[in-house]
């Protein structure tokens, strides 16, 4: 056996966990060897041209990646592409390297690379993290010119092969994006720290990683099996077949908690670094796998959206078969507390054949509230089964597109009336049974004060009210930039709402896109959010972040964002405030 | 020709989004700015040029503005600089 088939163990900072394995790919360092050549005085004014060719197609490669980051993690992260556009549009300094080519006669790809590195010395030797880290932004930047100078038009990471575990001595955030988008398993580098900007996309995007593996590129080799530990920051090269069989065995025998990684959490509920603890919930769709590894690990539903029921069957099951579906749930996460949404459904959604309700803004249209009122035997049917549900007095019911005190009033009747019935015919439930609204149509959140008299608890619908507060949809790709729940008018609403329950002394919990984020959840912990209820895949990243914040320092946070006035300010400062803690 | 020294507190220093925001304030007036940090001196509304200055906490900056809108600029700018660019301080 030659000594490079010898298992290796490897150590490394973790930067994201997860437990995974697979074949490496090893991609080299990007320093090219660039040529200095001269460049005859007539090809002068090609040389710069095909300059500021090259410049121009990096960009738009750059502005690729931050569109796509935008969609994929959210625009904060979207934020890093903007500081390396800048870099890579700095036009007091490309009007320098311009002169300079005519200066020296020399070709486009030397001169730049000079002028870089000029600019990235001294920040290469700062003992300084962050300095250290524009160093690699300017890097990033920079080889995507040159290679496009030099006709390599993109670092070769590879083919585009799947599922392979990338090694390499460091990738820009634009690259960990298109790993992401081929599936990496894993990442390992060589450098970096675990508050780099690809640490932190990494970590956003839930993918292993490993940074600063001492010559993890010269160590591994391509083809090699690999073994992750992203937790403890270990990597295990070329494994014994017992290690490799032992953690396949791992992998398979739990695929639901491998994909919540809720195993790898250290504890459940979170809490913060001065000991607070966080109320995470889920939310979920309909009844599955998941809900083992969710009410095994305690964790309680803030939001249930029940049209799911709907739209597997293409009709509203019976007031039997969904009393089972909501029972079955209530018993299953006993005693946590689960809260059920009543039906969301939209035009577009309903009897898809029967064009007859056919709208040209569903979001706008007939859904929600407004449907159950027209469809009074539907909406009584349901609540009923809820109600009967909730005889263990862990269900909460959820109303949801609530717009005003009006709408409130007559679903509470409808409430009360189902509640009636379900006393004469002497069957069991909660008397007690709490009713929230959602808080997603903009007139709910500026008239909360009123409907905060009426119910036990408010959810905010972050996305929706975005949506409809800022008037763009939410799904528009053209509209990515203006669609963000971190608009401080939404964030204002949601104060408003926040603070209409505080005076009535009920809680809050917000449900939409906005408690998974890694980047708004001290935000809302400093605004009095009660309960962050999100899509199971973020609770691992959700968990990790919370004992690492201080619940003390979120109010601060919370009284600055109220005193922006741009949606880049926020963004901005909460991506610091990310990126600074330990 | 107007200066002034600014000091930079922000816990993490002239990092990437503060050397943004610089050079888009510095970009919105038509004087020339320079930033000086340690006898090298930059124009300031280069994003190259600032990050090269590695202007860490606690850095002492001369800013400089030339040109019409000079006083303005200059106001603005050492602001941004001693208001800690929005950062959270102490955390």
């Amino acid at each position: 056996m030659t000594a490079a088939k010898k298992t290796l163990n490897l150590d490394g900072i973790p930067v994201c966990p997860g437990l995974t394995y697979g074949e490496a790919r090893v991609v080299y360092s990007w320093e090219q060897t660039i040529e200095e050549r001269d460049i005859a005085e007539s090809d002068i004014k090609n040389e710069i041209t095909r300059f500021e060719k090259a410049v121009g197609e990096a960009l738009k490669e750059i502005k690729k990646w931050r569109d796509s980051a935008g969609r994929n993690i959210g625009g904060p992260v979207a934020r890093i592409f903007e500081s390396q556009i800048m870099i890579a549009s700095d036009t007091e300094f490309l009007k320098n390297v311009i002169s300079k080519i005519k200066e020296t006669g020399k070709n486009a790809e030397y001169v730049y690379s000079r002028e870089v590195e000029k600019t990235i010395s001294p920040l290469r030797h700062s003992k300084d993290n962050y300095m250290r880290q524009m160093a690699a932004d300017i890097e990033g930047v920079s080889s995507r010119i040159i290679r496009r100078l030099t006709g390599q038009s993109v670092r070769h990471i590879g083919p585009a092969a799947q599922d392979y575990i990338y090694v390499g001595q460091q990738f820009t955030p634009a690259e960990v994006m298109s790993l992401h988008e081929r599936k990496v398993k894993a990442i390992v580098t060589t450098s970096g720290g675990a508050n780099s900007h690809m640490a932190l996309i990494a970590r956003s995007l839930l993918i292993p990683t490993v940074v600063g593996v001492p010559q993890a590129d010269i160590k591994i080799k391509t083809g090699d099996r690999l073994i992750i530990d992203g937790d403890k920051g270990t990597v295990i090269v070329r494994p014994t077949q017992q290690q490799w069989n032992d953690v396949r065995k791992k992998k398979a025998r739990v695929t639901a908690k491998q994909i919540l990684k809720l195993d790898d959490l250290p504890y459940f509920p979170p809490k913060t670094a001065d000991n607070i603890e966080i109320d995470v919930a889920a939310n979920i769709n309909l009844p599955g796998p998941i809900d083992d590894v969710l009410a095994e690990r305690r964790v309680g539903i803030g939001l249930y959206r029940t049209e799911f029921i709907y739209l597997q069957n293409g009709k509203f099951p019976s007031e039997d078969k969904q009393f089972e579906i909501y029972d079955a749930v209530a018993k299953r996460y006993y005693p946590r507390p689960i809260t059920i949404r009543t039906f969301d459904l939209g035009s577009d959604k309903y009897y898809q054949k029967d064009n007859s309700i056919k709208e040209n803004n569903p979001a706008l249209g007939w859904r929600g509230i407004r449907a159950a009122f027209d469809m009074p035997a539907v909406f009584k049917s349901q609540l009923r089964a809820i109600m009967r549900a909730s005889a263990r007095k862990n269900v909460k019911i959820l109303l949801p597109m609530i717009a005003d005190i009006v709408e409130l009033k007559k679903a509470l009747r409808i409430i009360k009336k189902a509640a009636g019935e379900l006393q004469k015919e002497k069957i069991e439930f909660d008397h007690d049974i709490k009713i929230g609204i959602m808080i997603e149509v903009p007139s709910a959140a500026v008239t909360a004060h009123e409907l905060a008299k009426k119910v036990s608890f408010f959810s905010i619908g972050s996305n929706d009210l975005a949506q409809y507060t800022l008037a763009a949809d939410r799904d528009n790709q053209k509209l990515a930039k203006i669609f963000n729940p971190l608009h401080p008018a939404v964030i204002h609403l949601i104060k408003n709402a926040l603070d209409a329950a505080r005076e009535n002394s009920i809680p809050v919990t917000v449900c939409g896109e906005m408690s998974g984020d890694v980047l708004t959840i001290p935000l809302l912990i400093g605004m009095g959010v009660k309960q962050l209820s999100m899509n199971p895949s973020k609770l691992f990243g959700a968990c990790r972040l919370i004992p690492r914040i201080n619940y003390s320092d979120t109010t601060d946070i919370a009284k600055k964002v109220l005193r922006m006035k741009t949606l880049r300010q926020v963004e901005a400062f909460l991506l610091d405030y990310n990126m600074a803690l330990k | 020709m107007i200066e002034k020294t600014a000091t930079v507190i922000n816990r993490l220093g002239m990092h990437a989004r503060p050397s943004a925001m610089f050079v888009s304030y510095a970009s919105r007036y038509k004087s020339e700015i320079f930033i000086e940090k340690a006898g090298i001196k930059v124009n300031g509304k280069s994003i190259m040029g600032i990050m090269s200055l590695a202007a860490e906490k606690g850095s002492e900056l001369i800013i400089s503005a030339n040109g019409e809108d000079e006083k303005e600029a200059l106001k603005t700018l050492v602001e941004l600089v001693e208001s800690g660019f929005g950062e959270l301080k102490n955390l």
